[in-house]
């Protein structure tokens, strides 16, 4: 039932989209019909071209996504349990993340050169704020009773942060890093399309807008969003899994 | 023998001033000996749970414990919000292996052996590979009394564990609890709002006063070890139950 209510909207566009372009309301220049852009994406992926660019852009989003988890998690953990950490780190934190990632583009350009360190750079700024965020929030939420009962049995300080602390947090942790998984996606082919490169789904999307080849250009898109909803899956499934006790 | 040596207790209100919770207070607990507290609220008694579980220091006098400082696993303490306590991502069986992985010493097959162990005196063994969120309230809260006891602590402290239950559940824990602590020679002290509770459970029930708390009277259950819920409708049961609510209203007076 979920499944079927899910698809429906995503039908519906498709139909109207198809009933604005076979109708010539609007230009294909601006917007082909549905189905030259599917041809074109099954082109592209038959053909190993766009599996080629997807594989880029997966391998810098996931590397830059596993970096900001491995600093995002525990500076997260720290803050959330120190009252001290918190006071000292958030403003700068609440500053930074309102910064967005692409108007520091030339600053990482300078750090880093135009190569993948300086995309992948950005993918860990951005997503390791998320993830310290998220984490934080949830190691606050930690119960003192339970923190309590733990002392009572005699645990020692890395015995309540292992067994009591961390697995409470993992509510937050798993709510940061699905925003931070995303999000690494959307900037890593946002710095494709800036930042100096010839393969990844960012460069074929702007490369394929810049010489008018429009179908390609939606083809890109919606291969983007596919993998987006892809990886989103994946995470909901394992947080199901891993999280079964939330919210019962 | 514990032992509590006129302990003086006082906390820092939200406005600064100081409030009083325990004044030169004392009591004694045998070896074995199950003591329950009834008082009205904020009296203290959750104060004295927390100083002999040492989570909470004496401003003057003495907790004397049987046991060194440095030892782990002398003291059970069973909590009132048990939701609070045990860890949803546990089944029941790893939660009450949580204070033996604490304590250590011990291999993880050991550790499920006891823990089924413990499960078995409350007849709870068929529930232990279920996380603790699939079980009933009563049940849950028969799980924490097992994760408090399953190392045998020399000293049980609880709470008022049963107030969440309805009134039939909590008959059922009184006397499961109660057979389990008379089988295990288990000292203990249990905070009760529950004045028949109070009087099943305790080989002593000591009552109150209001804030600051001390003991208004000390009396001796003469029910015996062993007990039945058909106790409580005993014409004994009645006559201790008058008095410690005379008892319990003088001391309001008094303070009033």
């Amino acid at each position: 039932m979920n499944i079927i209510t899910g698809i429906i909207l995503p039908i519906l566009l498709i139909a109207l989209w198809h009933i604005l372009t076979v109708t010539g309301f609007i230009d294909p220049l601006f917007l082909p019909t549905p189905e030259s852009v599917m041809h074109t994406l099954i082109a592209g992926l038959s053909s190993g071209e766009l599996i080629g660019h997807s594989n880029a852009t997966l391998l810098r989003s996931i590397g830059g996504f596993m970096v900001a988890s491995a600093v995002g998690v525990p500076i997260g953990l720290l803050i959330g349990r120190s009252k001290l950490l918190s006071q000292l780190m958030q403003p700068t934190i609440d500053f930074f993340r309102s910064v967005p990632a692409s108007a520091l583009f030339p600053l990482f350009l300078f750090m880093f050169g135009t190569g993948d360190t300086a995309k992948i750079a950005v993918v860990v700024y951005a997503a390791a704020l998320i993830t310290i965020v998220n984490t934080a929030y949830g190691a606050m939420q930690v119960r003192e009773t339970r923190i309590r009962a733990a002392k009572v049995m005699g645990a020692t300080s890395w015995d309540i942060f292992w067994k009591v602390i961390v697995p409470e947090s993992f509510p937050g942790i798993f709510a940061g890093l699905r925003i931070a998984l995303s999000l690494s996606f959307v900037i890593i082919i946002v710095t494709e399309m800036f930042i100096g490169t010839n393969v990844g789904l960012g460069y074929y999307i702007i490369n394929a807008q810049m010489v008018y080849r429009v179908p390609e250009m939606y083809a890109g898109i919606a291969l983007t969003g596919l993998i987006g909803y892809i990886a989103n899956m994946g995470l909901l499934i394992i947080q199901k899994r891993v999280l079964h006790w939330v919210g019962r | 023998m514990i032992e509590i040596k006129s302990v003086s207790k006082s906390f820092t209100k939200p406005n600064g001033g100081r409030v009083s919770i325990l004044k030169q207070f004392s009591l004694n607990i045998k070896k074995g000996e199950i003591v329950t507290l009834f008082g009205p609220n904020g009296c203290g008694k959750s104060t004295l749970l927390s100083l002999l579980s040492g989570s909470v220091e004496p401003d003057r006098g003495k907790v004397i414990l049987p046991w060194s400082e440095e030892a782990k696993g002398n003291i059970g303490f069973v909590f009132q919000n048990y939701g609070d306590v045990l860890h949803p991502w546990r089944t029941v069986r790893e939660n009450l292996e949580l204070p033996l992985e604490i304590h250590g010493g011990s291999t993880k097959e050991q550790r499920e052996e006891q823990a089924l162990q413990c499960l078995k005196n409350f007849g709870l063994d068929e529930h232990a590979d279920k996380y603790v969120y699939q079980l009933s309230g009563g049940q849950h809260q028969l799980v924490t009394i097992c994760q408090a006891t399953v190392y045998n602590p020399e000293l049980l402290l609880c709470d008022e564990p049963f107030s969440a239950l309805d009134y039939t559940i909590s008959r059922r824990l009184w006397l499961q609890l109660r057979n389990f602590l008379v089988k295990h020679d288990m000292s203990t002290m249990f905070v009760s709002h529950a004045i028949d509770e109070a009087i099943f459970l305790g080989d002593r029930v000591c009552v109150l006063s209001p804030r600051p708390g001390k003991i208004l009277k000390d009396i001796k259950i003469p029910f015996g070890k062993e007990r039945t819920l058909d106790m409580v409708n005993t014409p004994e049961f009645f006559a201790i139950r008058k008095e410690i609510l005379s008892t319990f209203e003088e001391g309001r007076k008094k303070s009033a």
